[in-house]
């Protein structure tokens, strides 16, 4: 028993009331003490309880600050003309139903949503002037990340235009139609393209060099030029479809 | 506490370290000197520590930790009580103290043999809560905490179970069996 241990126990009997003899009796008691700990028998009780440690649960909101943190640094990779050029597009879609009440809506999403998604892969998977590629190689993400932050950031974007312009839409006494076709085109234009693009760069950055023409160019320049000169083959249903946008 | 809940190796360890030895000495003294059964539970308590779920970080966990102890002694106790003596328990009573040399360690050995004998005759409640306080140095709300008990039960039974340890000490050897 150390002083330090006298010094304490005179407390606690002091603290009940107890008389300073009774601290010979609980001295006995603390005295009463086994060998302390080997190391090797520490040693053996983490073994035994390192298994039983509770696994780290991912952290499904830091997880989620990650992805949209990769996306707005993605969007950086984007140029002014993407975001102009979206807005545009669609802008004069709605401009021509409002201008022309009685033009067929199924024409204006036939050109509107496939070249909605010709101008997300040409601004999202080109690959002159990246300006943070020098950051993708000291960081290098993988392929799917670099495709979902890219995608993300696209859809995102035009759909929340096409959202606005929707609700202006509706505001007007129009339907709210644009925004869900959109999604529709999107989902029939995208993942082949997407597919290809990665296939092609085998690294995830599909326009280091090769690619510069847009991967999923099919639509509408080169299939039509091919079959305008007659040395292509020609599309056999419309270019947006899924058989033709792979 | 919060660090080896999220899976760190390394708080584990340092919980290990810094709790082992008083829990080992807390289990050794309820239980009658026995050290590799104190061992054993030390073990249980941690593996329980780490099974349960319901640790609150803004809770104290020394009380949170000798509460899974003394449940464990408590447990213990009453199963070695319900289990009839064995035909070999009463020989290895008449057996010698195990720990050989000297004179000096042999009464050392004696005088802690009457230290065990004295406790044995307490009563379970009575000697966690004179361990938690003399031997472990938990607070007096700490030793409710872990007793589950109001800190006024507490004080009474330091108060009697201190006078008693003292009569039972100083008594002559045969009333303290």
């Amino acid at each position: 028993v150390t002083d330090a241990d006298r010094g304490r126990l005179t407390r606690a009997l002091a603290e009940q009331g107890l008389a300073g003899d009774l601290l010979a009796d609980v001295e006995q008691l603390v005295a009463w003490a086994p060998e302390a700990p080997r190391p090797e028998e520490t040693r053996r009780l983490l073994a035994a309880l390192t298994p039983h440690l509770p696994r780290p649960r991912p952290d499904l909101r830091a997880e989620f600050a990650r992805l949209v943190g990769l996306a707005l640094t993605q969007a950086t990779v984007l140029r002014l003309g993407f975001w102009t050029g979206s807005a545009a597009v669609m802008l004069a879609g709605v401009g021509l139903l409002v201008a022309a009440p009685d033009l067929s809506r199924s024409l204006v999403l036939l050109l509107a949503g496939p070249l909605l998604a010709y101008l997300g892969t040409a601004a999202g998977f080109r690959g002159e002037g990246l300006r943070v590629l020098e950051v993708e190689f000291a960081c290098p993400v993988t392929p799917r990340q670099l495709t979902i932050a890219r995608l993300l950031v696209i859809v995102g974007y035009q759909t929340a235009v096409g959202m606005v312009l929707t609700a202006l839409l509706s505001a007007t006494g129009g339907q709210p139609w644009l925004a869900v076709t959109l999604l529709v085109s999107w989902r029939r234009c995208w993942p082949a393209r997407a597919r290809r693009c990665s296939a092609r760069s085998g690294s995830g950055r599909p326009g280091l060099v090769g690619s510069s023409t847009p991967p999923g160019s099919s639509w509408p320049s080169p299939r039509g030029a091919a079959a305008w000169r007659g040395s292509g083959p020609r599309p056999r249903s419309w270019p947006w479809s899924p058989s033709a946008a792979g | 506490m919060s660090a080896v809940m999220a899976g760190d190796r390394t708080a584990l360890e340092e919980l290990v370290r810094r709790h082992q030895g008083p829990l080992l000495g807390f289990f050794f003294r309820m239980l009658d000197g026995d050290r590799a059964q104190a061992e054993d539970l030390v073990q249980e308590t941690f593996l329980r520590l780490l099974r349960q779920r319901t640790y609150e970080p803004r809770r104290a966990f020394k009380p949170w930790l000798y509460a899974i102890a003394a449940n464990l002694a408590r447990d213990h106790l009453r199963a070695a009580r319900a289990r009839p003596a064995g035909p070999g328990d009463e020989l290895l009573a008449l057996l010698p103290d195990r720990a050989p040399g000297p004179d000096q360690r042999a009464v050392a050995a004696a005088e802690a043999r009457r230290v065990a004998d004295v406790l044995a005759t307490l009563g379970e409640d009575v000697r966690a809560t004179l361990v938690l306080r003399y031997a472990n140095d938990l607070s007096l709300a700490d030793i409710a905490n872990a007793l589950d008990v109001p800190i006024g039960t507490v004080k009474s039974r330091l108060s009697a179970g201190t006078r008693r340890l003292r009569e039972l000490l100083r008594a002559p050897r045969e009333e303290a069996r």
